[in-house]
């Protein structure tokens, strides 16, 4: 292990491999590319170019011109899939920072000040080929603060945040109650309620002193009244209300699912992403189909034990058997280890979610419901060149990620010292 | 009828099948006739057993008759015309394996069915041996043969996984589903031993000297004896229980189970069976893969779980922490490998991936890890089978050996590998089609149409209520 550790910094140290400069051209060769685009497209024998850290072709080995002097990757035994994308994620923290439960809700609280770069969990996660995640909270109460999207690779904060606030991690049910006795469902929803409308009410404030001081500058209005007082504790809520990143919410079985549609989508107008998906929270997909904004993410309970029925369902199967057209896959890191989330999908797999659907849930689905999907989740041409090469189908726990690419630049290589 | 006759009649009826071993057997009345029933015809209820034993029988028909009182009829059971692994040996094609009476009696391309026997249609799927877990929580019932839940939910997904037998402790079990017939394989596979400590290694040496001591007082005694000489014979009143135990473990008559996974209880390990000559097992041995060749030397064999963690101790110059690499550097210095999951027992909660249920995908990351396929897949059949003392019964297909199989449409080792059927002591212990329990599975590559139960809500007004599929009602 020791060894691997210092192979991983020989690799960071080497020049060619160091960060990528503005120019810096990087040519991978693969076997097959999975593209994860919009026309599904699978390419074999294809080359993908990166330049400056971004995707600028991508395309069969004989229809891309390559420039001169452009750096090799050579994978063309191998598998080119888009980084992995968690939607649910508490490792990219120092993890004893997980969960400050003050109060049931907890408004304005930032897992941003937990980031902690470089950390065991998160080499290891980048030898899963796991190359961004939703930094949240934990669930111990109904709103436990706002989340940070960010990249597992980075030696600061700076390097690897792509997002903060990146959501707010709501709890609807089902570990709150834990808070103190008599904290049930119907009260959960109510304490919940009140502080969204709070927040609400303080985004409808500012919002009006805006307008009307816009009105003002533009000479068309009065003299604005005096801004309402700056509070932190709702400062975030107004990229939240103004539908910028999502509430991303630890819901499970039918009828807490059925209130997250509901009460956050319907009543309060918020970017949902269902966080866990779970039991048997699929009776909802057709809720969900009429609200395509909502993602769907499953994870990471892969199955719900129906005991009417003495039968084991597979969540994600079950949630597209029921209409929906994509669901995402995730981990909850540590409760199952970042690096294991191609197995939550090859869970998936196993209990009926088509291998396709599944891989599309690692990567555009997730990017989709984070709403970095312009940027991430697929090779594509302008998309960030945050890249894995695996040496075949990453759902098959017998091959692995043999090289990690973030912004072009390797920042785990198997040869070197494998992690997983 | 005399007890030798019956003995002759048996012997002339184990005779025919294997014949097949040898050659094409050109008997065409002993192809599967119309009596046979077949597995797939899931409307149909499964026949009792046949009340004969084949009519073809060579010679002995009226002895047979007379044998009918006193002996119940063979139960014939045939796997017909799919992919076998036995493990054991090379793959075959389109093969047929026969069983008699839960034992294996033929296995091949060309083996005749014998009319009357129940037959798995294997056709397009994959027979491998059942899995085997070294070790297992939950399953098995205290005591066994009395105590084992056959009905058990747990014991159903073990078999919808392809497993068929267990360790639970020392006691080794197979998975008979609504029997406790055969239960039971071994009561005391092995014995466990403490190195987790210093102090415990110091009583454990202490008890084995002591034993060591009496074993060099027989031997002398005997020798004297041998020698005419009047010598008194080494008391032996305190050789009960556990002493008795490691008298029977350094006599190479039993085996030792040993919990370790760091690098220094592993040297322990190593230092102390070569020292007192055991065999010996370890269960653990996240580190074992820094000291592999000595493991190897020390004639150890390990059991593991590729994934479990143990984290690099960053103040040490060598190295340490877990590896994926484990199982396959193992192998490679020569040191047998059993795989099991981080868990050893089935869950229900939801939380997959770690448990009993996906004994299969452990072995998979094994192979992740460099270990060669044939390795992982022998390293959850043959390789506990022999760790276990049990491998003259299981863990490979063999003629002889009991008839426990897995049969999927899967290879083992892939992650939607399902079992279609589970057979244990030649009788179909789980069929996939016919249990509630994954039968709504299908597979995006699977032919036909989807059997799911529609769980739509809320219905719109006017909608008709959905279709049941057949196979729900």
């Amino acid at each position: 292990m020791r060894t691997a550790l210092a192979a991983a910094l020989l690799v960071s140290a080497l020049p060619g491999l160091a960060f990528a400069q503005a120019e810096d051209v990087v040519v991978i060769r693969a076997g097959k590319v999975l593209t994860m685009n919009a026309q599904d497209e699978v390419i074999d024998h294809a080359v993908v170019l990166v330049r400056g850290g971004k995707i600028v072709a991508v395309g069969p080995a004989d229809r891309v011109a390559v420039p001169p002097g452009a750096r090799e990757v050579d994978a063309r035994d191998a598998w080119l899939l888009p980084g992995f994308i968690d939607c649910h994620n508490h490792t990219a923290g120092s993890l004893s920072d997980l969960n400050d439960g003050v109060y049931l809700t907890n408004p304005g609280l930032r897992t941003l000040d937990t980031v902690a770069p470089e950390n065991e969990n998160l080499k290891v996660a980048l030898a899963g080929g796991v190359t961004s995640v939703l930094l949240i909270p934990g669930s111990g109460n109904n709103m436990a603060g706002f989340g940070t999207v960010t990249r597992t690779a980075g030696r600061t904060q700076a390097d690897m945040v792509l997002r903060a606030p990146g959501s707010i991690k709501v709890a609807q049910a089902g570990n709150p109650e834990r808070y103190w006795f008599g904290v049930g469902r119907a009260y959960m929803n109510w304490n919940l309620g009140q502080t969204l409308e709070k927040a609400r009410a303080y985004h409808a404030g500012w919002s009006a002193w805006e307008e009307a001081k816009a009105l003002a500058d533009e000479g068309k209005g009065p003299p604005p009244p005096p801004p309402p007082p700056l509070d932190l504790a709702w400062e975030d809520f107004r990229a939240l209300f103004a539908r910028r990143f999502p509430a991303s919410v630890h819901t499970q079985m039918f009828q807490v699912v059925n209130k997250t549609i509901t009460m956050l989508g319907d009543r309060f107008g918020l970017r949902v992403v269902l966080d866990h998906s779970t039991f048997d929270g699929f009776k909802n997909a057709r809720l969900v189909q009429e609200r395509p904004e909502i993602v769907t993410i499953c994870g990471p309970r892969q199955y719900y034990f129906d005991r009417a029925e003495g039968r084991i369902v597979g969540v994600a199967a079950r949630w597209m058997e029921n209409g929906l057209r994509e669901v995402g896959i995730n981990t909850d890191a540590p409760v199952v280890p970042q690096e294991e989330l191609t197995l939550q999908a090859a869970l998936g797999c196993r209990l009926g979610l088509d291998p396709y659907q599944a891989l599309r849930g690692l990567t555009i689905v997730p990017a989709r419901a984070l709403m970095i999907d312009g940027a991430l989740g697929s090779i594509e041409v302008g998309k960030d060149a945050d890249l894995a090469v695996w040496t075949g189908d990453p759902l098959d726990p017998r091959r692995h990620c043999r090289l990690t690419i973030v912004k072009g630049q390797v920042v785990y290589d198997a040869g070197q010292g494998r992690r997983f | 009828m005399s007890a030798r006759s019956i003995g002759s009649l048996l012997l002339l009826l184990l005779a025919l099948p294997v014949a097949a071993d040898e050659g094409p057997v050109c008997c065409e009345d002993l192809v599967e006739g119309p009596a046979a029933h077949r597995h797939d015809d899931l409307d149909e209820p499964a026949p009792e057993a046949p009340a004969t034993p084949p009519a073809e029988a060579p010679g002995g028909q009226a002895a047979a008759a007379a044998a009918e009182k006193k002996k119940e009829p063979d139960r014939w059971f045939a796997v017909t015309g799919g992919d076998v692994y036995p493990v054991t040996g090379p793959a075959l094609r389109g093969a047929t394996v026969l069983a008699r009476n839960g034992k294996v009696v033929a296995i091949g391309e060309r083996v005749a069915v014998p009319a009357g026997a129940e037959v798995v249609d294997a056709r397009g799927l994959r027979v491998y041996p059942g899995l085997v877990a070294f070790d297992s929580s939950g399953l098995v019932g205290s005591p066994p043969e009395d105590a084992t839940d056959v009905f058990g939910l747990g014991l159903q997904i073990a078999l919808a996984s392809g497993i068929t037998t267990v360790g639970q402790g020392p006691v080794v079990a197979k998975l008979t589903w609504g029997t406790l017939e055969g239960h039971v394989l071994e009561a005391n596979a092995w014995l466990r031993l403490d190195v987790g400590s210093g102090q415990a290694l110091a009583q454990l040496r202490g008890e084995l000297e002591r034993v060591r001591g009496y074993l060099r007082d027989r031997r002398a005694f005997e020798q004297a004896r041998a020698r005419g000489e009047d010598v008194k014979e080494p008391d032996r009143s305190w050789l009960r229980g556990r002493p008795a135990q490691l008298e029977q473990l350094m006599l190479g008559r039993a085996r030792a189970v040993i919990a370790a996974s760091g690098r220094t209880e592993l040297l322990r390990v190593a230092g102390l069976v070569q020292e007192y000559g055991l065999r010996a097992t370890v269960l653990g041995g996240q580190e074992a893969w820094t000291v592999a060749s000595l493991l190897g030397r020390a004639g150890l064999s390990v059991v593991l779980a590729p994934r479990a963690r143990r984290d690099a101790d960053p103040q040490l110059e060598r190295e340490s922490g877990w590896s994926i690499e484990s199982a396959a550097l193992l192998h490679q210095a020569g040191v047998p490998v059993a795989i099991v999951p981080t868990s050893r027992s089935i869950g229900t909660g939801g939380l997959g991936g770690n448990d009993l249920a996906t004994l299969n995908l452990e072995a998979a990351y094994a192979v992740r890890g460099g270990l060669p396929e044939a390795a992982a897949l022998e390293a959850i059949t043959i390789v506990p089978a022999r760790l276990l003392g049990v491998a003259d019964r299981v863990g490979s297909i063999e003629v002889g050996k009991d008839c426990d199989l897995l049969i999927t449409d899967r290879d083992v080792l892939h992650y939607e590998m399902l079992a279609r059927y589970t057979v244990v002591n030649g009788r179909v212990a789980y069929d996939k089609a016919k249990e509630a329990l994954l039968r709504a599975v299908r597979h995006s590559r699977d032919e036909g149409p989807a059997e799911t139960v529609p769980q739509l809500w809320p219905r719109r007004p006017g909608e008709p209520e959905p279709k049941m599929p057949d196979s729900e009602r």
